[in-house]
């Protein structure tokens, strides 16, 4: 089978065409992506594995709509990202959407961070891969949706500006500005530099 | 280029998307101004603990999706109790024709006669001017030798057609539950899979709990002579 060699844009012309092998090649290409795209937006293993087959299986029911098959990553990122909205909006599940600070987990990361080895970026602490990754979710976590989407898809992605802009539906400008707060916000989470170091 | 100007452009160059026009002019600025330069090295510091903190994992269950048996699978098999082997099938339409027959003569009210060597089929109430005489066709010339051959033939050839039937429905049997067998593997293959993989999600979370643990010791021992010199 030479499918596994067709780009992308081959590969939906086919399934639109009722090839259901051909998107079995496509989502074997963009699960994983997906998977961590919906991860670190839900912050929730299983909510993001639910997030990952809900979003291919309205891609297959949809895929006749996309006009330009080539662009078929961005198209299914959107269709990603509206089902982890969704799941915010039914269920409330989204760490954080609004402002953070005030529950338990903002007081677990605040300890963290006030620690006597706290967490530092410029080369004071070494941290183990684990302690690190915690870290990491946690501070994420404090985003507002909006630059935590934003800050997902151009560092961990690195999708262009003009590509979020199409995903998440706003001028280029938002997501150039959302970016840099969203950066700014976690460099402060993770530099600490309001607590000072010891 | 001022400082306001240099941060706007934190975010193209950070992103990968500066502008090669714009950089001659940033790089002059940042070289001048340390406050900026340790903004950006700050940012740019922030987007690699990022990408290295949280790296790419795999998905906890691969995803394939079966398009073809909805479409495969008819009405009829929507019913469980009709979901039978082709053997049992071929058995029940060999019995149900029989039956067919026999029904279809007893309404007809056939009476077949077999006597010294002549084959008498009538139909209806025995009436000599209804019944198949078959002294009266001239098949009564032939011997009951002849009959008796031509029926041979007939059973012999009745015969090879079952068993063809039942061979054929036997070779059905056999591929559907080669088929089934197959299939059960490629299951059993993914759920060891998801196994294997959910054995690494409690293996990390683990990790993740000891790690924990020991920055919640490590804290307990750095503050407690704090506690002491308070006391």
């Amino acid at each position: 089978m030479g499918l596994i060699r067709l780009a992308d844009r081959d590969l939906v012309q086919r399934v639109v065409r009722g090839d259901g092998a051909a998107f079995n090649v496509l989502v074997a290409r963009w699960e994983k992506k997906l998977f961590n795209f919906a991860y670190r937006l839900t912050g929730d293993r299983d909510d993001a594995f639910d997030v990952c087959q809900d979003s291919f299986i309205r891609a297959y029911e949809s895929i006749s709509q996309l006009k330009d098959p080539s662009r078929f990553a961005n198209w299914l990122f959107k269709i990603a990202r509206n089902n982890c909205i969704s799941l915010h909006r039914s269920e409330e599940k989204l760490p954080k959407l609004g402002s953070a600070g005030d529950n338990e987990d903002d007081l677990n990361l605040e300890e963290i961070l006030s620690a006597s080895y706290q967490v530092r970026i410029d080369g004071s602490h070494q941290f183990e891969q684990s302690e690190l990754r915690l870290i990491v979710e946690r501070a994420l976590g404090h985003l507002p949706f909006e630059q935590r989407e934003t800050v997902v898809l151009k560092v961990y992605e690195g999708l262009k500006f003009s590509e979020i802009a199409e995903i998440a539906e706003c001028p280029i400008s938002t997501v150039k500005s959302r970016l840099y707060l969203g950066l700014t916000q976690l460099k402060k989470i993770l530099t600490n530099n309001q607590r000072g170091a010891p | 280029m001022n400082c306001e100007k240099s941060r706007e452009l934190f975010v193209d160059y950070l992103g990968g998307e500066l502008p090669k026009t714009e950089m001659p002019g940033l790089q002059e600025h940042l070289e001048l101004c340390s406050a900026c330069r340790q903004e950006l090295a700050l940012l740019a510091r922030t987007k690699s603990t990022l990408q290295s903190g949280w790296p790419d994992e795999s998905i906890p269950q691969s995803l394939t999706f079966d398009f073809d048996s909805p479409k495969k699978q008819g009405f009829w098999n929507r019913f469980v109790p009709l979901r039978m082997p082709g053997v049992v099938w071929a058995s029940l339409s060999v019995t149900g024709c029989v039956l067919a027959l026999l029904a279809g003569l007893a309404l007809l009210q056939a009476q077949i006669r077999l006597e010294d060597g002549n084959f008498s089929l009538s139909f209806g109430r025995p009436a000599t001017s209804t019944a198949l005489d078959l002294s009266k066709t001239g098949i009564s010339e032939l011997s009951a030798e002849t009959v008796k051959t031509l029926l041979d033939q007939s059973l012999k050839q009745f015969e090879l057609n079952q068993t063809a039937k039942f061979q054929q429905a036997l070779q059905e049997a056999k591929l559907e539950w080669e088929a089934k067998r197959r299939a059960d593997i490629v299951r059993v293959g993914k759920e060891l899979k998801y196994l294997e993989s959910t054995q690494n999600v409690v293996w990390k979370e683990t990790l993740l709990n000891n790690s924990n643990l020991e920055m919640l010791a490590r804290n307990y021992v750095k503050g407690a002579p704090r506690e002491s010199l308070q006391q």
